[in-house]
């Protein structure tokens, strides 16, 4: 049972790091072209949103189904 | 810039705004339409799997429209900095909204057909990637 538990800490845990590590290059790499091209913001950020959205899919998947162990397998 | 042209530019910039957030709110549409077939398809099988996949595609479908509605619409969030505080904000709130979604659901719903709803949720972020790629290609 405390195996259930790990299991689902460490899908919660390992996406939480590969999403914050994933938005932080994103978000980084979005100022860095903001601030060559000022102008380019509107565009910058519709194409931000599109990756934002590829890169926490994964994750989101993996908090789902983290969640499932931790309430409806080992609870 | 001359003076017309930066009297121009926030303009502009709003309706580009406006544009993706209705190329958005688009794709959203056509998910939603997607979750109802793969629903009808799901109560050939059985009533479970038929509101296991209805929730998988609310799942999906609630916390990214706050996301989007969060993010896109604010229309004078046009400095990178009040962007990016805006889009870190939106998903934040995106990945809480998920997180009590999925606890409430795995909670409060029993019996529950795993398979079928994962594999909603599943299926439509992969429609979501395609969709969007293919709305935005052009770069606009």
């Amino acid at each position: 049972m405390e195996l259930l538990y790990i299991a689902a800490a460490l899908m919660l845990g390992l996406g939480a790091i590969g999403a914050a590590i994933g938005i932080g290059i994103l978000g980084g790499k979005f100022l860095e072209g903001a601030a060559r091209q000022p102008e380019l913001v509107p565009l910058l950020r519709t194409q931000f949103f599109i990756v934002m959205g590829l890169v926490d899919a994964i994750p989101m998947i993996g908090v789902g189904l983290g969640l499932y162990v931790l309430f409806a397998v080992a609870g | 810039m001359r003076k017309d042209e930066a009297e121009q530019a926030p303009a502009a910039r709003s309706r580009h705004g406006q544009r993706s957030f209705r190329g958005f709110m688009r794709i959203f549409l056509l998910q939603a339409a997607l979750i109802l077939l793969v629903s009808a398809a799901c109560l050939l099988l059985g009533r479970v799997e038929a509101y296991s996949a209805l929730l998988g595609g609310g799942l999906y479908l609630i916390p990214n429209l706050y996301f989007t509605w969060r993010a896109l619409g604010n229309r004078h969030a046009n400095s990178a900095r009040t962007v990016l505080v805006s889009m870190y904000a939106s998903e934040i709130g995106k990945m809480m909204l998920a997180v009590a979604l999925f606890s409430a659901t795995f909670l409060l719903v029993r019996p529950l057909s795993p398979f079928s709803l994962f594999g909603t949720f599943i299926l439509l972020q992969l429609s979501g990637w395609m969709l969007q790629v293919k709305l935005f290609k052009t770069g606009s």
